[in-house]
């Protein structure tokens, strides 16, 4: 592993920087705001290549590596938790599946047109009594011989308001609990499938929250993605890759928030001088640098791993672990750093640190990272 | 169309710069194209849709200035020159356009483009140099470029305003960045500038001796670099409208005594 | 040895920094024994070549022809270069002016000399100049050294202090004749700008907007106040890309460098590619109504509030001054 970027990579990250500091910078605190999910700001990302980064150029991706797309998340979520977590959920969560599990036929019809960024993904796994716990899952896909027969709900699905194609996550054989479960993909046309706004969330909260409904929706037999009462397994491997986009979101949000205080804490003048000048202030500014370093650090390897086919499973849990808990205390350092204004909306940093809570909640709780780290540890 | 477009790699003057015991600090640098030169690059892209063309790139740097090469050819460019050479090492305007000129001789094109400016120098000499060398008529600032009658129409910034020139071609022309928004690189692009011609040339290739380029660097030298003097702050002035303005005034009047 | 200086002007008037350039040459000389010659090129500028003298040119050059009206560098660089050749002078400085900087490289280039750009110091070493200049968005400084047997220096505005001058110097003055043949380019012409009446890089007060401004009605108050002070209009990159006002109004790194005794800027956080050109002003007054804006850390009176309250009482206040002066 080489601690420095190759040519794509560094490439890769100008171009994010300059689509991040032109587009997202100027209207990430508005986005927050009206909660609109930024159609335009997702087409111009697409047109860039950044809705299918590590997918293979002949599936319509930009044929790079996962540590580019750790790198292109970074910078997205430098500025804006909200675009981050739309791309993330497109990248990770929904064409990674598609790629791994999808049959060539299904690659060509779904996946190229997702990984262009052509049509949105989202990702319906949880529901009200399945977050983590997939084996609670109620939706419920029937074999009608010819087709499926999906019925349930998901909820808190990212990209729900404006997705064209979800992957659904059902019930195929009662009973027999995470070894019942399969994965379908499903056209969000589809007649008897709605969408349901959320609202109310404390941050990324332009990122189309919402409840998928499916009453009777006709699935056909060819969207079955992998094996039959295999989607467990599908669901477990995609949130390893997803949670190294997470661990890279919340290290982004991190320095978004850093980089504010530290500027912040050489212009803001006390008891006669900047208060950068305090060591009180010090110490915070070097803790904080400190691990961001070593959270990019962290992420990058479970990302390296990745790209040579190793196992990281306990890496991108650990990585995502870390940087969330890190991006969580990084932000709030940088609302005292700011002092009363940082608890305004005057300032970002208080958007900073709702936008980064979630990183320790979803894809994963910061409790389940580490039962998936404690059992790689203890072999089991 | 034939356009050549010479870049510079320079540091990101948007970061923080440091400077220790005279030096440039470039540890932690981020270093990228030239912004002027994105702008060239930009303007002769939007020329090659309108009427074909194609679009060459020549920088004069070390193994890293290929990636400002390739962030070139990622918007668009069709091809690159490295010239790369252990004597071109800190080479300033004069030596710059020296090494150019014998790129140039020889080759065949409509015109050359160039920033006004190389952002880590800011010192805007090296293309109006290069033409006085190859004998061609030029404009620096240039906003805005299109063709009309075989001759390239200039808008330059100038004194007054927007002046407007007719080039005859072959002719060269320095950027400014407000001539247009260059394009970000898109992904496809990036992987695509990986398989795009970019030949890579020596000084010997050039045909060109290092006590040549050494004549023009001679001519002056960079002994050092500072920060600049901080300009201190002022008080602050608060209050409601009425006292901020009557302060104001009291202050410039009395105490600056501008008014 | 001789120092030359090119004097610089608009319409028939000699610009300011034309006479900080020459009292500049005056120190530089003083320090290195030398004489201060001045050369003006243009159209129907002779009247002005007195005015050098004032300033402590012993001698003026001046190149007189109708081919110098309207600016193309062709010319500019034939006439420029013919005096130089006929005075022969160790180092040359100039003015920056957007010209300037236009014909200056090929100049350099076809006398074989040395040229640096944008300096803010000068000093004599004994056998050449060591100058200081901005760079890196003048965020840094860089010292260089020149020895070369004929040095071409221009200064940035507003970094050297204009001598009182001497209405009663006189200086010869030398005309001088160039051949114009093959001018290159054709000049066409200026497309109108909005330029306000009094140039920017030439006012003693200039009123900056900034975002702030917001809209066509915010300006509206910036002209006003400009007009009741007899300041010039300016304003940051933001304002020229809303579409506001003309990109000649661009004060900064990518806009006009600007040195006036008085600079307001209203709505004007102090970005770096902004401070960059208004660095040099002798006083700086901001006002804004975000206390943290960084321009606040530059500049000398900080008013903290709201320009739409703030302007209509400065112009009051400046119309009340003006009536009992």
């Amino acid at each position: 592993m080489n601690v420095e970027f190759n040519q794509d990579q560094k490439l890769m990250q100008q171009s994010a920087r300059e689509f991040a500091e032109k587009f997202l910078k100027p209207v990430a605190k508005k986005l927050d705001e009206t909660q609109e999910f930024p159609v335009e700001l997702i087409r111009k990302a697409a047109e860039l290549g950044f809705m299918g980064v590590a997918i293979p150029e002949e599936y319509g991706g930009a044929g790079m590596d996962s540590v580019s797309y750790t790198i292109m998340m970074e910078e997205i979520a430098r500025y804006c938790g909200s675009t981050s977590v739309i791309l993330s959920v497109n990248n990770s969560l929904v064409c990674g599946p598609l790629l791994k599990y999808g049959t060539e036929e299904q690659k060509h019809k779904w996946l190229t047109p997702l990984a262009k960024g052509e049509k949105l993904g989202c990702y319906g796994l949880t529901e009200p009594n399945a977050g983590s716990d997939c084996a609670g899952t109620k939706t419920n896909a029937v074999d009608k011989g010819d087709h499926w027969l999906l019925n349930g709900a998901k909820i808190f699905i990212t990209n729900g308001s404006n997705a064209d194609t979800a992957l659904v996550f059902a019930n195929t054989d009662p009973g027999k609990g995470n070894k019942g479960i399969s994965c379908f993909i499903v056209d969000m046309k589809s007649p008897g499938f709605s969408v349901k706004p959320m609202h109310g969330k404390m941050g990324i909260r332009a990122s189309g929250l919402s409840e998928l409904v499916f009453e009777d929706v006709v699935v056909p037999k060819e969207n079955l993605l992998g094996e039959l009462n295999k989607g467990f397994k599908i669901a477990m491997t995609t949130l390893d890759g997803g949670r190294i986009g997470i661990a890279a979101q919340a290290i982004g949000l991190a320095r978004g928030a850093f980089e504010e205080a530290l500027q912040y804490s050489k212009e803001r003048v006390q008891f006669g001088q900047a208060i950068s000048n305090f060591q009180a202030i010090q110490f915070m500014l070097s803790d904080m640098g400190m691990k961001i370093d070593a959270a990019r650090i962290l992420t990058q390897k479970a990302a390296w791993m990745k790209d040579m086919g190793q196992n990281y499973n306990q890496q991108a849990s650990a990585a995502k672990l870390f940087a969330s808990e890190m991006a969580t205390w990084v932000t709030n350092r940088a609302i005292q750093i700011h002092g009363g204004y940082g608890y305004t909306n005057e300032y970002n940093v208080e958007r900073y640190f709702r936008d980064a809570r979630v990183c320790e909640i979803y894809e994963g709780t910061s409790e389940i990272q580490r039962l998936v780290v404690a059992a790689n540890l203890l072999g089991r | 169309m034939k356009i050549f477009i010479c870049c510079k790699q320079v540091p990101d003057v948007a970061m923080t710069i440091q400077i220790k015991d005279g030096k440039f600090i470039s540890e932690g640098m981020n270093y990228v194209l030239n912004a002027y030169d994105a702008s060239c690059v930009e303007e002769s892209l939007v020329l090659k849709e309108k009427y074909g063309a194609e679009v060459t790139l020549v920088l004069i740097g070390d193994e890293a200035g290929k990636e400002a090469l390739r962030k070139g050819l990622a918007m668009g460019a069709d091809n690159a020159f490295h010239i790369m050479d252990p004597a071109l090492n800190q080479i300033g305007s004069q030596a710059a356009a020296k090494v150019l000129q014998a790129f140039f001789k020889g080759r065949d094109f409509d015109f050359i483009l160039t920033g006004k400016q190389a952002q880590d120098s800011d010192m805007g000499l090296a293309g109006g140099i290069l033409s006085e060398m190859l004998n061609l008529p030029y404009v620096t600032n240039a906003v805005g470029l299109d063709m009309a009658d075989n001759k390239v129409v200039v808008r330059r910034q100038g004194d007054e305003g927007v002046e407007v020139i007719h080039m005859p071609m072959p002719s060269l022309i320095t950027c400014s960045n407000d001539m247009n928004d260059p394009r970000i690189p898109s992904l496809k692009g990036i992987m695509a500038s990986k398989k795009k011609p970019m030949e890579q040339l020596s000084l010997a290739d050039l045909g060109l001796s290092a006590d040549e380029v050494l004549r023009e660097s001679k001519k002056s030298s960079l002994k050092s670099f500072s920060l600049p003097p901080a300009r201190k702050s002022g008080a602050k002035i608060e209050g409601d409208a009425q006292t901020l303005v009557a302060t104001l005034m009291e202050k410039l009047t009395k105490e600056a005594k501008v008014l | 040895m001789k120092i030359l200086v090119f004097a610089d002007q608009k319409k028939g008037k000699l610009k300011k920094s034309s006479f900080e350039v020459l009292s500049e040459a005056v120190r530089l000389a003083s320090a290195c024994g030398a004489e201060v010659h001045a050369a003006l090129l243009g159209s129907g500028v002779k009247e002005q070549a007195g005015v050098l003298a004032h300033y402590g040119a012993k001698t003026v050059h001046i190149v007189d022809r109708p081919e110098l009206a309207t600016y193309i560098n062709t010319p500019f660089v034939t006439a420029a270069a013919a005096v130089i050749e006929a005075v022969k002078p160790r180092v040359v400085l100039f003015p920056t002016s957007e010209g300037i900087k236009d014909y200056i490289p090929a100049l350099v280039q076809k006398l074989d000399g040395a040229g640096i750009t944008d300096c803010c110091k000068i000093k004599w070493t004994g056998d050449g100049v060591e100058i200081e200049r901005p760079l890196m968005a003048a965020k840094a400084r860089s010292t260089m050294e020149s020895s070369h047997s004929l040095i071409l220096l221009t200064c940035r505005a507003g970094s050297f202090d204009t001598n009182e001058p001497n209405p009663a110097a006189v200086a010869e003055i030398v005309e001088h004749a160039a051949t114009f043949t093959d001018l290159k380019q054709i000049f066409k012409e200026v497309l109108a700008a909005n330029t306000g009446k009094i140039s920017l890089d030439e006012a003693d007060i200039v009123v900056a907007a900034g975002r702030g401004v917001r809209d066509a009605e915010g300006l509206k108050l910036l002209e006003e106040l400009a007009d009741v002070l007899g300041a010039a209009l300016g304003s940051t990159r933001a304002v020229v890309e809303s579409g506001l006002v003309s990109a000649t109004l661009q004060i900064g790194q990518t806009g006009k460098v600007i040195n006036p005794t008085l600079y307001i800027g209203c709505g004007v956080s102090g970005a770096v590619q902004h401070t960059a050109g208004m660095g040099n002003s002798k006083v700086i007054v901001a006002i804004n109504k975000d206390s943290e804006a960084p321009i606040f850390n530059i500049a000398d009176y900080g008013l903290v509030g709201d320009l739409f309250k703030v302007v209509p009482l400065l112009i009051e206040a400046v119309k009340e001054l003006k009536k009992n002066s």
